[in-house]
């Protein structure tokens, strides 16, 4: 058969030849990975690949920039903008008044919600001297709205300077922040979510409250006070409300699970709801940066491809091998940006797998 | 409900492994009391059953002498003139690291009971172990200092700052390897190298990893010992061979045991090629030695 096709042979040959070199090129990989097993290393990786800025960037921008200027000057010389009527003086005021774009609807709030500040001193309250009681004009309305404005914004600004301080004064536990990272979900932080939830919501009040005199048009009954109290105990409720719920969840999220409840884990894997977020307690900060897996000395020396040790298991991915073939060394921990200890959810792994099986 | 996955692997059981769970599934309600009271207790770990293990099977090829360890931390603490309460296998049992890291809850559970009575009986405040993994257990799976108020150290943290003076034989280099269960668990990296520093005329070098970016030895928990973690411990091995040591300083027994292992099997096997020309050593049976020469 093969002399009637010789081709046939050569195409034989050829695969075997094929097949030679591969696996003399698998074999050389493998030798080269295990006399250059620095280079795979994050102890000694000093640099990270990438495009450089210069030329490959700054010539798509320059193009990009370029472009769009040759446009705006076609359109200042050809299409000229459109002429309105001229303003008319003498119109009268309307009514309901002009308001400001939505967004700018909370400093105008700021600026209606603002009264004179001023400081009373009864000193008629003094006996025997006969003095008037004398009232200190601190600022106007306008000045004060004003500067209530820029306070919020300021308090913006101040956050991430504040935030450590204000939290290691709430929480105790909170000062090692800078090791810890923050925390990224609402659940796992109540103080900082109800903040930022009275935030929003009294930026949302004082919008309405901006637009007092249109909304009493339609509802009459809507009284600028009603409105003035809800601007002022509505964030706070808000606020407390997001606080208890978002407590109570992390308290149930962080209570140790049941015998029963361990061993459907086992069994089934992960599908309560509760169960998931004490694993995501332990394992949610990851952020697959990978340092553990260069780290790693099982996967350096066991691991063809990169096994993402820590978020392959808050995945419920790994197949049980990081498991048994884990060394307990506690490398990807002393790495990890996050501080995940790995080793103990390997340890009550372990103890899961062989549970009432080690005698 | 049943389980539907088999299990895909099972923990090897070394010999001595064996021994300590018979021991630990043997009730002993007997009391103790010691026979005077002392300040201070010394938690020697499982070092006899280790040497059970080296001389019953093909490990260490026989030559290694683990309680020597046990031993030169009584002399050492004799010398920074402590006097304390061993707390041999006799009265105690195995503190259960091995037991716990395998998943076996069971007979975790059951040493801790005992030892932990123990413990309320002998009335020592501080106990200290020459063992890291020991160590590590004592402190935080049995949490010592929340339950029973005893003060848990390692043998390196109690004869720190202790003004012992040491001189070597001849002059050494010598690099000290990190334990994972001392270093990065327990963050202890300096009491180790302060008392290195006190010896006349031995020669500290770093190796290229060290501290919290130290190398494992490999083995934890006595669970496997196959060619992929002799890779991790050849890896060690050779960053030693690098930094031209003498001897590498261990601070826990188990380290020592498998490091030594290893060099006695390249020694046994030298047509592999692969040979590191210095030894292995506990810390303390170092520092004995230096201190024998001083006498």
């Amino acid at each position: 058969m093969t002399e009637d096709n010789p081709s046939e042979v050569v195409d034989d040959d050829a695969i075997e030849m094929i097949y030679e070199h591969q696996e003399e090129q698998i074999s050389l990989d493998t030798v080269n990975k295990l006399e250059n097993r620095e280079d795979h290393s994050v102890l000694e990786a000093d640099m990270v690949k990438g495009e450089p800025l210069y030329p490959h960037e700054m010539t798509r921008d320059a193009v990009l920039t370029l472009y769009i200027l040759a446009l705006f000057f076609y359109l200042a010389a050809f299409v000229p903008p459109p002429l309105h009527k001229a303003a008319d003086p003498t119109a009268g005021t309307a009514f309901p008044p002009p308001l400001p774009d939505w967004y700018l609807l909370w400093a105008f709030g700021c600026l209606k919600v603002a009264t004179d500040l001023k400081i009373g001193l009864p000193l008629s309250l003094i006996p025997f001297l006969g003095l008037e009681d004398i009232e200190i004009f601190l600022m106007t309305a306008k000045v004060w709205g004003t500067l209530v404005q820029g306070l919020i914004v300021g308090l913006v600004v101040a956050v991430p300077f504040l935030d450590r301080a204000l939290g290691a004064l709430i929480d105790p536990q909170y000062g090692d922040v800078v090791n810890r990272g923050h925390e990224r979900r609402p659940i796992e932080d109540p103080v900082r979510a109800a903040i930022g939830v009275y935030g929003i919501v009294m930026v949302i009040m004082l919008s309405i409250f901006s637009i007092n005199a249109n909304i009493a048009i339609y509802y009459p009954e809507v009284t600028t006070d009603v409105l003035n109290q809800l601007t002022i105990w509505g964030p706070i409720v808000a606020g407390v409300i997001t606080y208890v719920f978002l407590d109570r969840r992390r308290s149930e999220g962080a209570k140790p699970l049941t015998d029963e409840e361990r061993f459907s884990l086992y069994v089934d894997g992960i599908k309560d709801r509760r169960m998931q977020r004490i694993y995501e307690f332990k394992l949610n900060r990851c952020y697959q940066c990978g340092l553990c897996d260069d780290i790693c000395p099982v996967r350096d020396m066991e691991g063809e491809h990169e096994l993402n040790i820590i978020y392959n298991t808050f995945q419920n991915e790994h197949d049980g091998v990081a498991m048994w073939s884990c060394i307990t060394c506690g490398m990807c921990t002393a790495v990890c940006p996050q501080n995940i200890e790995y080793i103990d959810y390997v340890l009550e792994q372990r103890a899961l797998t062989t549970s009432g099986a080690s005698l | 409900m049943s389980r539907t996955k088999p299990y895909s692997r099972t923990i090897p059981h070394p010999l001595f492994e064996r021994l300590i769970v018979e021991d630990a599934m043997n009730e002993d309600k007997e009391a103790w009391k010691p026979e005077r009271p002392h300040e201070y207790g010394y938690f020697p770990g499982c070092v006899d059953f280790m040497d059970v293990e080296v001389k019953f099977t093909h490990l260490n090829k026989g030559d290694a002498d683990h309680a020597s360890i046990a031993a030169a931390s009584i002399k050492l603490l004799n010398y920074a003139n402590i006097d304390p309460l061993i707390l041999d296998m006799n009265i105690f049992k195995c503190s259960g690291h091995d037991q716990l890291w395998q998943g076996q809850l069971e007979v975790f559970d059951a040493l801790k009971e005992h030892n932990m009575r123990r413990l309320k009986e002998s009335g020592i405040k501080i106990i200290t172990c020459s063992c890291a993994e020991c160590y590590r257990t004592f402190a935080v799976d049995y949490d010592l200092p929340g339950t029973l108020g005893i003060k848990v150290e390692h043998i390196t943290q109690t004869l720190q700052g202790r003004g012992l003076k040491f001189k070597a034989p001849e002059d050494v280099t010598v690099a000290y390897h990190d334990p994972c269960r001392l270093g990065r668990m327990m963050g202890e990296y300096e009491a180790p190298r302060d008392l290195i520093q006190l010896v006349d005329g031995a020669k500290m070098v770093e190796l290229e990893n060290n501290k919290e970016r130290a190398l494992c030895c490999g083995v934890s928990s006595m669970m496997y010992c196959n060619d992929a973690t002799k890779a991790v411990r050849r890896k060690r091995l050779d960053q030693g061979s690098d930094a031209g040591i003498d001897l590498m300083l261990g601070g826990c027994p188990k380290c020592y045991m498998h490091m030594q292992c290893m060099l006695n099997e390249e020694r046994m096997n030298p047509e592999e090629g692969h040979h590191h020309d210095y030894e292995m050593m506990d810390l303390m049976q170092f520092l004995v030695a230096c201190l024998e020469e001083e006498n």
